[in-house]
């Protein structure tokens, strides 16, 4: 009774250092998994770098990983709600997030990222796609543009 | 001694240079090439430096329809990506709500089927699903196909077309035909005998779960059901 709870070490890509319960990014990333279970992990002595995601990032990833396993019994609205509240964040936060949940294979959180993302997309003008994801250089020739405004005035 | 102070000017330079080079759009070959995304600075986040394969799945949940009115044209990565044959390996069709004549989305369905190249595995289309249309798919990527879904096709498909259309489906694995009118027994043993590599297979009779039709239609849901055991041996989901 009443071992100790695992915990594992990641490290942010500005080197902070956050200590996990090991059964929740378990649970969650496959990458990590992984780690445990063919032992490259010593339990002592690792740290996980995680290179390409800042400790903001990183602490949202925990964040969601955490509540997903300690409230997975919640009734599905509220988990639903929670996960909405979750992704209010911008644009550069979402893109940050995405990238961290591909990099340690979170899939369920990545599949809230895509449902997200496909929002934002759907059902928007081209000019309000380029705003929302920041894209300033679209690219085309002037006459390109120009001809495809032309053509099709509804979608921009 | 005066060579490293110069070296933090020249740093500087060197930065504000990589940093203003970068607004301009990279080559082709920095989106593609993973290690030439490696120095990419943190503060500002393009989302046109998304890897690739994260940008094709974004797309494949937008749906075929609205990559191709909108996300093709919002910039010229996004149209290159929608060039890709490979981008329409699996093209999903579902309307929803329909904005545009059937015959509008006919025409898009075949264009993504041309972009395809005849790579295309998995294809869901619904309401405005014809026998030219089927006819087109069948003839042009058939020989591949592993998925097809046709959601509430109500033209008048007869069964002569469906068994042809069934032969041209050999790697068939999953057929979902919910609420399609002018289904018969006939069409499903076809089908079953055709594709013998098809284990999931989804079926509605219209009026279903009409309670006043389910009556009607007992007698004819056995004749389904003997149908469907007959010739799919190796269905794992009905």
């Amino acid at each position: 009774m009443g071992s100790p709870v695992k915990k594992i070490m990641l490290c942010s890509s500005e080197k902070e250092i956050f200590s996990v319960e090991e059964q929740v990014m378990v649970q969650h990333s496959v990458i990590i998994n992984n780690m445990i279970e063919d032992g490259s992990y010593n339990h002592e002595e690792s740290k996980i770098p995680l290179d390409c995601v800042d400790s903001k990032t990183l602490k949202k990833v925990i964040d969601y990983c955490t509540h997903h396993t300690h409230h997975h019994n919640d009734n599905q609205e509220d988990l639903e709600a929670w996960d909405a509240q979750f992704l209010n964040v911008d644009s550069n936060g979402l893109y940050d997030l995405l990238m961290a949940a591909n990099y340690l294979e979170i899939r369920n959180l990545l599949d809230l990222i895509y449902g997200t993302i496909k929002n934002m997309i759907k059902g928007k003008k081209i000019d309000e796609i380029r705003r929302i994801f920041n894209i300033k250089d679209h690219g085309f020739t002037p006459e390109e543009e120009e001809q495809n405004r032309k053509e099709y005035p509804h979608f921009y | 001694m005066h060579y490293s102070c110069l070296s933090d000017a020249m740093e500087g330079e060197f930065q504000r240079l990589l940093f203003t080079a970068v607004s301009s759009p990279p080559p082709f070959s920095w989106y593609t090439n993973p290690l030439l995304r490696i120095q990419e600075p943190r503060s500002s986040r393009n989302w046109l430096h998304l890897p690739m394969e994260l940008t094709l799945i974004i797309f494949e949940k937008l749906g075929a329809i609205e990559v191709l009115t909108t996300a093709q044209r919002v910039c010229m990565l996004w149209r290159t990506i929608c060039k890709d044959p490979y981008t329409w390996r699996v093209i999903n069709m579902r309307v929803g709500v329909p904005k545009f004549m059937d015959y509008q989305y006919r025409s898009l369905c075949r264009r993504t089927i041309e972009r395809s190249c005849g790579l295309l595995v998995d294809i869901s289309i619904d309401h405005f699903a014809d026998d030219d249309l089927l006819n087109h798919i069948a003839n042009s990527c058939g020989s591949r196909l592993r998925r097809l879904r046709i959601d509430q096709c109500y033209s008048d498909i007869s069964d002569k077309v469906w068994c042809d259309l069934a032969k041209k489906f050999p790697l068939l694995e999953e057929l979902d035909i919910t609420y399609c009118c002018r289904i018969t027994t006939i069409t499903l043993e076809s089908f079953g005998q055709a594709c013998p590599l098809l284990k999931t297979f989804k079926f509605n009779y219209p009026g279903w779960h009409n309670h006043y039709s389910s009556y009607l239609f007992r007698d004819a849901d056995n004749e389904y059901a003997y149908a469907i055991a007959r010739s799919m041996p190796q269905l794992r989901h009905l």
